[in-house]
């Protein structure tokens, strides 16, 4: 089972894909491991803002202080009953960032209690599989692309 | 970096398209947004000032077809072209598999088109990155202006590196399919990865 559905299959048999409105776990580059999101444009833009939304922090926090970080960062925009809450989790000794992103919350601080203790259940559910080490591969995917397999790949445009 | 998932079948890769202030990045991805079935095409998520220009970045993710049983996805992202968003331009920059230069064709941003180049290989340097084995696409924009630098010129002094290079004009379209297709074509060639048997 390879990662993205195994967090998939974690999310589903804990109800956690209903915590919040949208709750997604998202690569540091902004590629989507998981989303309760049915439309891939939504869970596209979320990726991209997630990830670049984190970046912009870390670099703002790294104006005021060079030190390696203590403990974990947590990123927060919120009003009394809706936001965004941002962790980041390691897994497989790389960083993710697992986001909810709620609305009309009675108990916001609740939720992100719970954001917090979904991050540490999913970081130990996932040390229980053993990783295989992904050895770098050197030769290319592709050693060659016909221009007829290119225009193939592009035939969605009407240009 | 691009993300091969072999179980799944699918390609991730990230595409930058970089340039000076106002030489036209937004209006390649917008054409190409406007250009693109529904079913192949995600929201474009533009993040502007208030004067139109890119803050931090505009993203488009493309769900192109199938090749070789592996599905593509291509997510095009832009920086901001102005000079005081270097700090931006850095975080767009990670993780990315390929870049379009997008240069403005005109005489009077010559001198832009060479700062902005020599800020992208400074930023691609400080992450690590080997200008000779990224995959790197010249545009040439704004072809259809009257005050145009000529393409040997665009060549010569910013081009040094024979990249492969288009003309276009992005507000007509022209010149856009053909340079995402090229650097799309460098991307894929350069994934790493070799076919699982």
């Amino acid at each position: 089972m390879n990662l993205n559905k195994i967090i998939k299959h974690f999310f589903m048999e804990n109800d956690y894909h209903l915590m919040a409105a949208k709750t997604a776990v998202v690569r540091s580059d902004g590629i989507v491991l998981f989303s309760n999101s049915n439309s891939f444009e939504e869970s596209s833009s979320i990726g991209a803002l997630v990830g670049g939304l984190w970046q912009a922090a870390s670099s703002l926090n790294s104006i005021v202080s060079s030190k390696e970080k203590e403990l974990d960062f947590r990123l927060s925009f919120d009003t009394s009953n809706q936001g965004i809450y941002i962790l980041p989790i390691n897994i497989n000794k790389k960083e993710f960032y697992i986001c909810a992103i709620y609305s009309e919350v009675d108990n916001p601080a609740l939720l992100k209690r719970n954001l917090r203790n979904l991050k540490s259940n999913l970081e130990n559910f996932l040390s229980d599989f053993n990783f295989k080490k992904i050895e770098s591969r050197e030769e290319f995917l592709f050693s060659n692309i016909t221009d007829e397999e290119m225009d193939n790949l592009f035939s969605f445009s009407r240009y | 970096m691009s993300f091969v998932n072999y179980h799944t079948k699918e390609i991730n890769c990230k595409i930058v398209y970089y340039g000076p202030g106002l030489g036209g990045k937004t209006t390649n991805i917008q054409h190409v947004y406007q250009r693109t079935t529904a079913g192949s095409k995600g929201q474009m998520v533009t993040l502007n000032t208030e004067n139109e220009r890119t803050l931090f970045f505009d993203f488009l993710p493309l769900d192109l077809g199938t090749i070789r049983g592996f599905k593509t996805r291509f997510h095009l992202y832009t920086v901001p072209g102005q000079v005081f968003y270097e700090a931006s331009r850095k975080l767009v920059l990670r993780g990315v598999d390929g870049v379009v230069f997008v240069a403005d064709s005109q005489v009077e941003r010559m001198e832009d088109n060479i700062e902005s180049f020599n800020g992208l290989k400074r930023n691609l340097e400080d992450q690590g990155y080997d200008m000779e084995k990224l995959p790197i696409v010249m545009q040439w924009n704004k072809r259809d202006l009257p005050n145009t630098i000529s393409v040997q010129d665009l060549e010569s002094k910013l081009n040094k590196k024979d990249f492969p290079s288009f003309e276009s004009t992005a507000t007509t379209g022209e010149g856009v399919f053909e340079t995402l297709k090229m650097i799309s074509k460098l991307v894929l060639l350069n994934i790493k990865g070799g076919l699982e048997s």
